[in-house]
């Protein structure tokens, strides 16, 4: 099973041609993709744990 | 900008959809709220009141709760129970949690791998059930917001009535507190056992969450 590349139906052949034609491009478009997802996590992790803060202060404070 | 809406599409249109229908129940349930109030001769509320009561906090959380359960049980069910011909199931003979050679951890675990995935300790153990931990402490601090909402709305209406007001522990033993989470529940466990088995005979062509569409109904765990 290949884990890093899923789903893509890419053989290993492809992804070597793949990655050796634009080595830094590559990279660096890998690393703002990291970031990018990185940034979703943040937001959706942000939007639960304030939700559930923001309800159980809600719940000893207000009827 | 367009690149990070393409790459995150699937996040960003549940996050519209999300915020677009918590809006929506705030207006509606405010307007709900203010007409019983008036038809009990009640003052109304604004809607920021509305939206930092306890009414209000109960029937968001009750939902959460029952959601982040439903995701929690699903994922903890399928690591060890089958349904042959469905693609939310795995094949009969990868059951259980599988070896390391297969889950990539410890020495078995690619450069690229978390480096929790890598350690082969105490760490990997933990990562290794990471999502199930995250889900399941969304779930129970949900089911607690759920409870302390619905607890202080509860002793709200019974000193409208000229009631004595419950403990918390006492409110967790009422048939209000499990009828409004019992409510959820049933109706979470119902999709999510439809869905497995529906997916067996029903395609949808390009979604991962269904088979290819020319899989044989007994094919079990492939995606599309």
């Amino acid at each position: 099973v290949d884990f890093l590349y899923p789903r893509t139906g890419m053989s290993s052949r492809n992804r070597s041609e793949q990655s050796h034609s634009s080595p830094g491009r590559a990279g660096l478009s890998s690393l703002t993709s990291l970031t990018r997802m990185r940034g979703m996590f943040l937001i959706w992790t942000g939007v639960i744990v304030a939700g559930l803060v923001f309800f159980t202060i809600v719940g000893f404070t207000h009827h | 900008m367009r690149r990070f809406v393409r790459d995150n599409s699937l996040s960003i249109f549940f996050l519209v959809l999300f915020v677009a229908a918590l809006i929506g129940q705030a207006i509606a349930g405010h307007s709900l709220y203010n007409q019983e109030q008036l038809e009990h001769g009640g003052d109304s509320i604004s809607l920021w009141r509305y939206i930092t009561s306890s009414s209000f906090g109960q029937a968001v959380m009750e939902n959460w709760q029952s959601e982040y359960l439903q995701f929690t049980l699903f994922m903890l069910a399928t690591v060890w129970l089958l349904q042959r011909g469905s693609p939310e199931s795995k094949p009969p003979e990868e059951l259980g949690t599988e070896p390391d050679r297969r889950q990539r951890v410890g020495r078995h675990a690619y450069s690229r791998s978390p480096l929790w995935a890598r350690t082969g300790d105490i760490r990997t153990a933990i990562y290794s059930n990471s999502l199930l931990i995250a889900m399941g402490v969304i779930f129970v601090g949900a089911w607690f917001a759920q409870s302390v909402t619905g607890w202080t709305d509860f002793n709200h209406e019974q000193a409208a009535h000229g009631e004595a007001g419950v403990s918390w522990l006492g409110y967790i033993g009422t048939s209000t507190f499990w009828e409004s989470t019992l409510q959820n529940w049933q109706s979470e466990f119902l999709a999510v056992g439809s869905f497995a088995v529906l997916a067996i005979y029903l395609r949808q062509r390009g979604s991962p969450e269904s088979k290819p569409v020319g899989a044989p109904h007994e094919a079990t765990g492939l995606e599309g």
